[in-house]
């Protein structure tokens, strides 16, 4: 089973659910926990290994101009939909706006321009003390995000396979757009971390609306409890048996956190609630 | 003046930082025009309690079949990197729209003109004003992956109709694509961090998009009190506040609520700097 944690909203507490559902569900049985921030990622921060694999993704391509061959007619430019060239003495590419379509290779007529393989950025596999861990890591301000995450996903279920996995734990990004589809696309359920504020009710609704575009069963758990009671009884009304566990706020746990170490093996109140969490979860699974 | 502000991680107080400065210049007497760019979670009409008005919507390009012109060739099917098009044998093709970023590719490929242009909507802007601030912001439709696209229409809708003297730029999370398009441009940035291992990483990697768009930053930490690790250089460090969270969950920046809050004295300071 496939299980991916998402938010919507930054900073919610996505990386400590995970990290601590990680620690928990693994004790009984084989998961592969996928980091699918690959723009920040942030678990292998938490779980240090080894890594195993390192594996460069090229997930895009790039537009590039034959001088001898160009002869500054601007078709290319025209066709272009991201303002990705521009034109003086010869024709420049914007790396970071090129989308790789191609289009300016159909437009030229003179066969100036071909598409190169791009670097988008590493996936990597790394062999943790509980479990292995699949992250990847984008190059800054690069525009292969999803296919990045696309990668990570799919190896990580490969080893999940291999090792006979019953479970693959997906820590999705920020946001609801092209690389948290990648995280969510083929997982079977999916939890929600609500943050009791109006802008982490307004966003986790719209990570849930991708949620139901794809027809993936979910959970919302409430973390931060205690930062807003108003807050609080509207997630209660609106998700109602959804809500599965209320984990609170912890001053604690930015200071856990801030070492590396997974909020559940802190100790009071939050990391029992993380415990009680893990056990719903289990219960899920089944 | 242009002014992003950004910071890699999810939750380290972007929006918070930059709603309050924008606010905190408004007081000056200068005009401020904010532009949300994070487009997945747009938040700062939430920090301001300002309902968004003057919807727009944003579409983008997807190929119509006319089933008359097309002689079933392939030859789109074949060109579309995003493997948006595919096609039955002796079928017209399908297009799998939200694949689709309306690169056009499929028709300049099409030698019997068959590809009309149609559109999706992927998002919608919008415009409002309070506490003397204008507010331009975006929302991607969910299920849409297109981010990037709302970036550019908030830009554009912002930067053109905006009075500003002084542009506020708000990112999203993360270091690829939809946060370069909202940083393109910026005159300045302010990165915003928290002291904790991931806001750190997630510093440098914000820190390296920067470099590359050759846009110079100042550090603004935030919840410089949560541990011990100090970042040093920062333009202002904002201590962790109970009252920042009240705000927060009220929808009030902080520098509205309580100017004499120390916190809110800094906001203006940074301000007066600025504008000077």
């Amino acid at each position: 089973m496939r299980i991916v944690v998402l938010s919507g909203k930054g900073g919610t507490g996505k990386s400590c659910v995970v990290s601590s559902l990680a620690v928990e569900l693994s004790k009984r049985r084989k998961l592969v926990l996928v980091d699918a921030d690959a723009d920040c990622p942030n678990q292998h921060i938490i779980f240090p290994g080894r890594d195993v694999r390192k594996e460069r993704i090229y997930a895009s391509k790039i537009a590039v101009v034959d001088r001898n061959k160009c002869k500054l007619c601007g078709e290319c430019l025209k066709a272009c939909q991201f303002g990705a060239l521009a034109t003086g003495e010869r024709i420049e590419v914007d790396e970071l706006r090129c989308e790789g379509c191609g289009a300016c290779v159909l437009a030229c007529p003179n066969g100036a321009v071909r598409l190169a393989p791009k670097l988008s950025g590493e996936m990597i596999v790394r062999e943790t003390e509980r479990f292995p861990l699949v992250y990847g890591r984008l190059l800054p301000g690069e525009s292969g995000s999803g296919r990045i995450v696309h990668e990570a996903r799919r190896i990580g279920d490969e080893i999940a396979e291999e090792r006979d996995a019953e479970l693959v734990l997906v820590d999705a990004p920020a946001g609801i757009g092209c690389p948290v589809i990648a995280a969510v696309a083929g997982c079977e359920y999916a939890i929600g971390v609500l943050e009791p504020t109006p802008a982490g009710m307004a966003n986790l609704e719209r990570a849930l609306q991708v949620l139901e575009h794809f027809g993936i069963q979910y959970s919302v758990v409430m973390n931060k409890v205690g930062i807003s009671r108003e807050n609080e009884r509207k997630a209660v009304r609106k998700f109602g048996k959804k809500l599965i566990a209320k984990i609170p706020y912890d001053e604690g746990i930015p200071r856990l956190l801030a070492n590396g170490v997974p909020p559940v093996l802190g100790e009071g109140k939050a990391a029992e609630s993380f415990r009680r969490l893990a056990g719903k979860v289990k219960a899920i699974i089944r | 003046m242009i002014i992003g502000v950004t910071g890699g991680k999810g939750g380290t107080g972007k929006t918070v930082v930059a709603v309050n400065l924008a606010v905190a210049i408004a007081k000056t007497g200068r005009r401020v025009t904010y532009l949300d760019c994070d487009a997945d979670c747009p938040s700062a009409h939430i920090v301001m309690g300002a309902e968004r008005r003057e919807k727009r919507r944003v579409t983008s390009f997807i190929p119509h079949f006319n089933s008359g012109k097309c002689r079933k060739c392939g030859k789109c099917v074949k060109v579309c990197e995003l493997n948006a098009l595919y096609q039955l044998p002796g079928k017209i093709p399908t297009l799998l729209e939200p694949i689709c970023n309306g690169c056009r590719a499929c028709v300049l490929a099409c030698p019997h003109d068959a590809i009309r242009e149609a559109e999706k909507t992927v998002g919608w802007t919008y415009k409002t004003e309070k506490y003397g601030v204008e507010l331009f912001s975006g929302e991607l439709k969910p299920s849409e992956p297109l981010s990037e696209k709302i970036v550019d229409a908030v830009k554009i809708r912002g930067l053109g109709e905006g009075r500003g003297e002084i542009f506020i730029i708000d990112t999203s999370a993360g270091a690829h694509c939809q946060v370069v398009r909202a940083l393109e441009g910026c005159d300045r940035a302010i990165a915003v961090t928290e002291p904790t291992l991931f806001g750190i990483h997630d510093l440098e990697v914000i820190e390296s998009v920067l470099r590359k768009l050759r846009i110079g930053y100042d550090l603004i930490v935030n919840r410089s009190t949560i541990s011990k690790r100090r970042v040093k250089h920062a333009l202002m460090q904002i201590p962790y506040d109970k009252k920042m969270i009240e705000c927060y969950v009220d929808g009030v920046p902080i520098v509205e609520r309580y100017p004499g809050n120390p916190i809110s004295k800094d906001f203006s300071k940074l301000a007066e700097k600025m504008v000077r």
